[in-house]
C-alpha cells in the first residue's frame, strides 16, 4: 500500500514538472497502471538540444527460435541493418508489409539473412507467412541511448552528454492516449531514478507459439 | 538458283538451330536457378498396430463390420503416410501425399492428395489469398490434422471423419481469403474458403450401403471399394446394374460441385468452422455400373481450449443423397447425420481422450431389399504416451452400438455391439 502510494507520488512528480537530473546514469522503472513492474518496455532518450552523440553501431540480431521472433521486441539506432538468424530446424518466410520498410524473404534452417532498413523507418512489424502466430517488432530510434526494462521493470541509460532529452517509453501493446509516453528531462551530471506508470492496461501480448502443442501438424 | 535456295535453306536451318540452342540454354539456366531456389520436404507417419476385435466382416472387405478389421487379433502396419513438398521462395509449392498399409491379407498404397498451392503475402490490412489446385481434402476434419491426414488424438477417426476419408475428396481448385487479426489488433483470424471440384459424383454410395464406420483408413485416388450386396443388388432387381464395388472419385455428368466454408480462429483459444458441400451430381446418370449421387451436406466444427492442456472438440455433419434410375425413379434417397464430442487432457507426456458419437442414416425411398436405415452410438477412449519426441504409444478402446436392419439380409442381428481394442506405436517424421 505504502509502496504503491510512493510510486504514485513519484509518478505525479514526474508528470507535473520536467525533472532536473543531476547525473549521467538514468534509472527508469516502468510500472503498469496497477503499479506492477513491466518487463521488455523500450526506454530511450532523444536529444532535444542538438547534442553531438556517438553513433551506436551494435549489430542487431533477430533470431527465429522455437517458431518465435527472439527477442519479441528489438531496438536499435536508425540506419542499422538487421541480421535475421534462423535457429529452427524448419524454414520461415519473414515479412514486413506495413510502412516504408516492406520486405519479405524465405530463410532456411540454420541460415542468416541481412536486411537493410530504410533510415527514416521507425516501427517495423514482422510476421512469418508460414507460421501466422509469429510476430515481432523492431523499433529504430534516433539516439544511441536506448534499452529495454528487465524483469523487475528497471532500465538504465548511461547518458554522457548533458542537456535536455525526451525520455520515451514504448511497447507495441501499450494502450495509452498516444503510442508512446514521453517526459522531458535535463541531464546535468549525477544519477537519478525515475518511475513511470502507464495509465491504461496493456493489451495481451500475442501468444508466440502454435496453440496446438502437437509438432506434426500438416501446414497444408 | 537451286544451289542458292539450298544455301538459304541451310542458313535458315542453322539460324533456327542456334535459336533453339539459345532458348534451350536460357530455359536450362532459368530451370537451374529455380531448382536452386527450391526446397524439398518429406514428412510422414508410420503406424504399427496390434488389435483385437469383436466385430463382423469389416466394411473394408465388403461386410457390415464398422471397424477396419473383424473378429481377429493381429498386428498390422496400419498406416505408412508420406507427404512430399517442393516449395519455391515465391509462395508456390507442389505437394504429394501418399498413403499405404500392410496387413495380414494385403498391402496397398496410393495417392491421397496431389496439388499445387500458392499463398500470397498478407496485405498491409492483413488480407491474404491462398489457392490449392489439384486433388485435396477440404479442411473439414478437426481430427485428421497430422501428417498424411493422420488423426492427432485417437487411432480411429470418428465416424464423421472416417467417411470424409472414404468418399469425399476434391479434384479442383480452392480459394481461401484469410484476414489476419494481428494486423488489426484483433485476437482472431477469420477466413472464407470456396472450392469448385469434379470427380466426386458417387459420393455417399458407400455410406448408404455399409453405413457409418470408424477407422484410420483413407481411400486412394481411383480406388474401388466393395460394399454389402443386399437383395436389391441381385439380378432382376432395381440395383442389378450397380457394380459390386463403388468408385467414389468419378466424374459422370461433367457438372462441377462446390464447397463453401467459413473459419474463425481465436488466438490461444480455439477454432470454429461452418461449411456446405454440394457435388451437384445428376442422380440419374449411370456409367459402367457407377451412379451419380446428388450429395449435399452442411457441417460445423469447434475445438476449444478450456484450460491449459484441456481441449474440447466437436463436429457435426448432416446431409442428403439421392440416386435414381435413368428414368428418374428414386432408388436411394437418404438423409444422414453424424456428430461427436471429444475431450482431451494432456499431462506432460500423457494424454487422455474420450469421444462420444451419435450417427444415423434415414432411408426415405420405398425400394424393397435395400433398407439403408441406421442409428448408432459410439464411444472411444484413448491413452497416448509420448515416449520420445517423435514416438507415440497408444492404447485405445472403441465400442459401437448400432441398429441396422439391413444386417438381417446376411442373417445377422439388426442390433449389434462391436468392440475393438488397439495398441499402437506411431512414429512421425
Amino acid at each position: 500500500m505504502f509502496t504503491n502510494l510512493l510510486k504514485k507520488v513519484l509518478l505525479i512528480s514526474a508528470c507535473i514538472t520536467s525533472s532536473t537530473i543531476n547525473g549521467a546514469d538514468l534509472q527508469v522503472t516502468v510500472l503498469s497502471h496497477k503499479g506492477n513492474p513491466l518487463a521488455n518496455m523500450v526506454v530511450y532518450a532523444l536529444p532535444l538540444e542538438g547534442q553531438q552523440l556517438a553513433k551506436n553501431t551494435d549489430k542487431l540480431v533477430i533470431a527465429q527460435e522455437n517458431k518465435t521472433f527472439a527477442p519479441y521486441i528489438s531496438v536499435a539506432q536508425s540506419g542499422n541493418s538487421i541480421l535475421f538468424s534462423n535457429k529452427d530446424d524448419i524454414t520461415h518466410h519473414i515479412y514486413s508489409v506495413l510502412g516504408e520498410n516492406k520486405f519479405d524473404f524465405v530463410i532456411r534452417s540454420g541460415k542468416q539473412v541481412r536486411q537493410k532498413i530504410v533510415p527514416s523507418a521507425a516501427e517495423i512489424i514482422m510476421g512469418c507467412n508460414i507460421h501466422d502466430w509469429m510476430s515481432g517488432y523492431y523499433l529504430a530510434v534516433d539516439t544511441p541511448f536506448f534499452t529495454k526494462t528487465d524483469s523487475t521493470g528497471n532500465a538504465e541509460l548511461k547518458i554522457d552528454q548533458p542537456g535536455k532529452y525526451s525520455l520515451i517509453i514504448w511497447h507495441p501493446q501499450m494502450q495509452e492516449q498516444s503510442d508512446k509516453i514521453s517526459r522531458e528531462i535535463t541531464v546535468t551530471g549525477s544519477n537519478i531514478s525515475l518511475s513511470i506508470a502507464l495509465d491504461n492496461v496493456m493489451a495481451q501480448i500475442p501468444d508466440q507459439k502454435n496453440s496446438d502443442g502437437f509438432d506434426y501438424l500438416s501446414t497444408y | 538458283m537451286a544451289a542458292t535456295a539450298k544455301r538459304l535453306q541451310q542458313s535458315k536451318r542453322t539460324q533456327m538451330l542456334n535459336s533453339i540452342r539459345c532458348i534451350g540454354l536460357v530455359s536450362c539456366a532459368v530451370f537451374c536457378s529455380q531448382l536452386a531456389a527450391l526446397e524439398f520436404k518429406a514428412n510422414g507417419v508410420v503406424d504399427l498396430r496390434l488389435s483385437h476385435n469383436n466385430s463382423n466382416t469389416s466394411y473394408l472387405r465388403g461386410g457390415y463390420g464398422k471397424f477396419s478389421s473383424d473378429s481377429s487379433a493381429g498386428i498390422a502396419l496400419s498406416q505408412v503416410g508420406g507427404q512430399f513438398s517442393a516449395a519455391w521462395n515465391n509462395g508456390v509449392s507442389a505437394n504429394l501425399v501418399l498413403n499405404g498399409y500392410s496387413e495380414e491379407r494385403k498391402s496397398r498404397a496410393g495417392v491421397t492428395e496431389a496439388y499445387v498451392k500458392y499463398k500470397s503475402l498478407p496485405s498491409a490490412s492483413g488480407y491474404r489469398w491462398e489457392n490449392r489446385t489439384g486433388l485435396f481434402y477440404p479442411h473439414i476434419s478437426l481430427e485428421n490434422r497430422a501428417f498424411a491426414w493422420a488423426s492427432v488424438n485417437t487411432l480411429n477417426s470418428s465416424t464423421l471423419n472416417t467417411w470424409l476419408g472414404e468418399e469425399i475428396r476434391l479434384l479442383g481448385s480452392e480459394l481461401k481469403f484469410p484476414r489476419l487479426g494481428k494486423m488489426h489488433a484483433d485476437p482472431y483470424d477469420i477466413s472464407v474458403t470456396t472450392s469448385v471440384f469434379s470427380n466426386n459424383d458417387p459420393a455417399a454410395a458407400l455410406l448408404a450401403w455399409h453405413g457409418w464406420t470408424s477407422s484410420n483408413r483413407q481411400t486412394f485416388w481411383g480406388q474401388a471399394r466393395a460394399f454389402p450386396q443386399g437383395p436389391a443388388h441381385q439380378p432382376g432387381q432395381i440395383l442389378q446394374h450397380q457394380d459390386s464395388v463403388s468408385k467414389p472419385y468419378l466424374e459422370l455428368d461433367d457438372r462441377l460441385g462446390y464447397l463453401l466454408q467459413f473459419d474463425w480462429r481465436q488466438h490461444r483459444k480455439g477454432h470454429i468452422l461452418f461449411g456446405y458441400y454440394d457435388n451437384r451430381a445428376l442422380p440419374f446418370i449411370v456409367e459402367n455400373g457407377q451412379y451419380g449421387w446428388d450429395t449435399k451436406f452442411v457441417y460445423a466444427g469447434a475445438s476449444w481450449k478450456l484450460a491449459p492442456g484441456l481441449k474440447l472438440s466437436s463436429q457435426y455433419l448432416a446431409g442428403t443423397s439421392l440416386m435414381q434410375t435413368p428414368s428418374g425413379e428414386d432408388v436411394v434417397n437418404n438423409r444422414y447425420s453424424s456428430a461427436f464430442v471429444a475431450l482431451s487432457k494432456q499431462l506432460n507426456k500423457h494424454q487422455f481422450t474420450a469421444r462420444v458419437e451419435e450417427f444415423s442414416v434415414t432411408d426415405r425411398d420405398h425400394q424393397a431389399g435395400d433398407n439403408n436405415d441406421e442409428y448408432g452410438r459410439a464411444a472411444t477412449f484413448n491413452y497416448t504416451y509420448r515416449l520420445v519426441k517423435p514416438w507415440f504409444l497408444s492404447a485405445e478402446y472403441s465400442v459401437i452400438k448400432s441398429n441396422r436392419p439391413s444386417r438381417q439380409y446376411r442373417a445377422q442381428p439388426a442390433k449389434l455391439t462391436e468392440q475393438q481394442l488397439q495398441f499402437a506405436a506411431r512414429y512421425f517424421f
